[in-house]
């Protein structure tokens, strides 16, 4: 199947190209995007997306687009938000974005769009299976005000060793962390219910 | 007016057409052809400066071919040299040639050409009293032609004076001091009067100095370029540089009597393309793939107002969708 992704960083997309290939259990065609998708900042995501899911559909031979944004700061996803859409939550944001954008996309190419959210950050995510401490629930206990260990500072000198971490070790621990992972998606589905497990059901969906 | 320039292996250009327009802006990652495509006028223009291999793609077993298409006489130039004459004997042949061309082509626009690429210490170099009449392409002689426009064109003078008000509202006078070199710009602050030599500027502000000049010259060059003219220049500065290149290129805007000067610039900016939303006809988007460089005007891409919409084009551009950005590995 061919893929693009909208994704912060050529890191993060190498790893979720191993994910969104464990999950389809099909490889990812490489598209005639020439260019990783780049966000400069989380604001910009919800500013650019239907713009970038008008480009995919467009300009490139892609049949799907996976979009991946850090929740960072926002309210965690909850089931609560399936029925009632809530404007402080990034997903919710991202759903809504791409409900308007793929409606009204005009032409006889069928084009599916698939929403993930690492929260905080991506690091969580590579983190899984390593720190148990770092998932979903309990970052929705550090928002609620509980005093949790980790931020988003700390998950980067976790992963990487330090926080500012060199672009070939984004990569690297981007891969082997994806490598990793693939081998219990259920796992990280356990530890990311709303954030991964919305990318896990959506691309499972398209198989069917 | 230069209407499209063609490329076959000419340096990083192995086969691609440059649109251009009055005014151009092209964007694109390092190394997608934007500087050899400036450079392929400047050899027109002096051919006798550039050897083959100055011009020839990397392993290129064909033909090297660069046309001009110019739209004020409708005429096709075509420079046309086969790799088998790579040698001493057949490079001094294609001089020859050229030089002939050249002579013809002696009252042509391009003939005119400058690449500008201004150099803030050559902008505030001291200038001997009696200097040459042109604004070099680093922005040497700048105090020359300053004070030549102060002594011959009074109105234009007090026009650049008034926009460098408003381009720098901590300044209201271009003056001139002396030293043993001779004169150099000084600028004169608003409050408190004091004179603030050239070299004393920043960067940013010399930069500025610069094209604020070229663009209020009574006779600027037929055709000019400047690369990626963001360099060192304040974001927010970045509007003015615009307005100055579009003074050049479409003085009537601007209540100039003066012909229009062709401007081709090229941009790594986000910034500053972000300023042309409203013109996408301006703007070229260098690319480059396994066939090699590409060029492609921003209107020429289907569906382009569709998928721009109300986002800022800088954004745009650095997402990746449009191309002219870096590949990754």
């Amino acid at each position: 199947m061919k893929i693009a992704f909208f994704s912060e960083s050529p890191a993060d997309e190498a790893a979720l190209k191993i994910l969104v290939a464990g999950i389809l259990g099909e490889e990812i065609e490489e598209t005639d995007l020439p260019n990783t998708i780049e966000r400069r900042s989380s604001s910009h995501v919800d500013k650019l997306l239907p713009n970038v899911i008008k480009g995919v559909y467009f300009w490139t031979d892609a049949e799907a687009l996976i979009v991946v944004s850090d929740s960072d700061d926002t309210s965690v996803h909850t089931k609560e938000h399936e029925t009632e859409s809530n404007e402080q939550c990034r997903l919710c944001q991202l759903r809504k974005a791409v409900a308007k954008t793929v409606s009204k996309l005009k032409g006889e190419k069928a084009f599916k769009v698939a929403i993930g959210v690492p929260v905080p950050a991506i690091e969580a995510w590579f983190l899984c299976g390593i720190n148990p401490h770092v998932n979903e629930a309990t970052w929705i206990r550090k928002q609620n005000g509980e005093r949790i260990q980790y931020d988003r500072k700390s998950l980067k000198v976790e992963l990487y060793g330090n926080d500012r971490p060199a672009i070939e070790s984004l990569k690297e621990k981007a891969i082997e962390s994806a490598e990793r992972l693939v081998e219990d998606l259920a796992q990280l589905e356990e530890f990311f219910p709303q954030g991964f497990g919305c990318l896990i059901n959506e691309i499972r969906g398209w198989k069917q | 007016m230069i209407k499209e320039i063609r490329y076959k292996n000419f340096k990083a250009l192995r086969d691609a057409t440059l649109p251009l327009g009055r005014f151009t802006l092209i964007v694109g990652a390092n190394g997608t052809g934007k500087t050899s495509a400036l450079n392929s006028i400047n050899i027109l223009k002096s051919p006798e400066s550039f050897s083959w291999n100055d011009i020839v793609s990397a392993g290129a077993d064909q033909d090297t071919v660069v046309s001009i298409s110019l739209d004020s006489i409708n005429w096709l130039w075509q420079w046309k040299y086969s790799q088998g004459y790579v040698d001493e004997e057949y490079e001094d042949e294609m001089e020859k040639g050229m030089a002939k061309i050249l002579k013809e082509l002696a009252e042509e626009p391009f003939s005119d050409f400058h690449v500008f690429s201004f150099d803030p210490e050559k902008i505030s170099q001291s200038v001997p009293i009696n200097s040459e009449k042109t604004l070099r392409n680093d922005g040497g002689n700048l105090a020359g032609i300053l004070d030549l426009l102060k002594d011959t064109e009074p109105e234009r003078w007090k026009e650049l004076n008034d926009a460098l008000e408003d381009w720098f509202p901590e300044f209201d006078q271009i003056l001139f001091d002396r030293n043993d070199d001779g004169k150099y710009v000084v600028l004169r602050t608003k409050i408190g009067k004091h004179k603030i030599k050239a070299k004393d500027l920043s960067d940013g502000t010399r930069l500025a100095l610069a094209y604020l000049t070229l663009a209020y010259l009574p006779d600027p060059p037929k055709i000019v370029a400047f690369e990626e003219p963001e360099k060192g220049i304040h974001p927010r500065l970045l509007k003015n540089i615009q307005e100055a290149m579009y003074r050049l290129a479409y003085p009537e805007n601007y209540g100039e009597k003066r012909e229009p000067i062709q401007v081709i610039a090229t941009t790594h900016s986000p910034y500053l393309l972000d300023l042309y939303k409203e013109h996408p006809e301006e703007i070229v988007i260098a690319s480059k793939d396994e066939n090699g460089v590409h060029f492609e005007r921003l209107i020429d891409k289907p569906h382009y107002e569709e998928v721009i919409q109300d986002a800022p084009l800088g954004e745009i551009w650095y997402s990746g969708i449009l191309g002219g950005v870096p590949a990754h590995v």
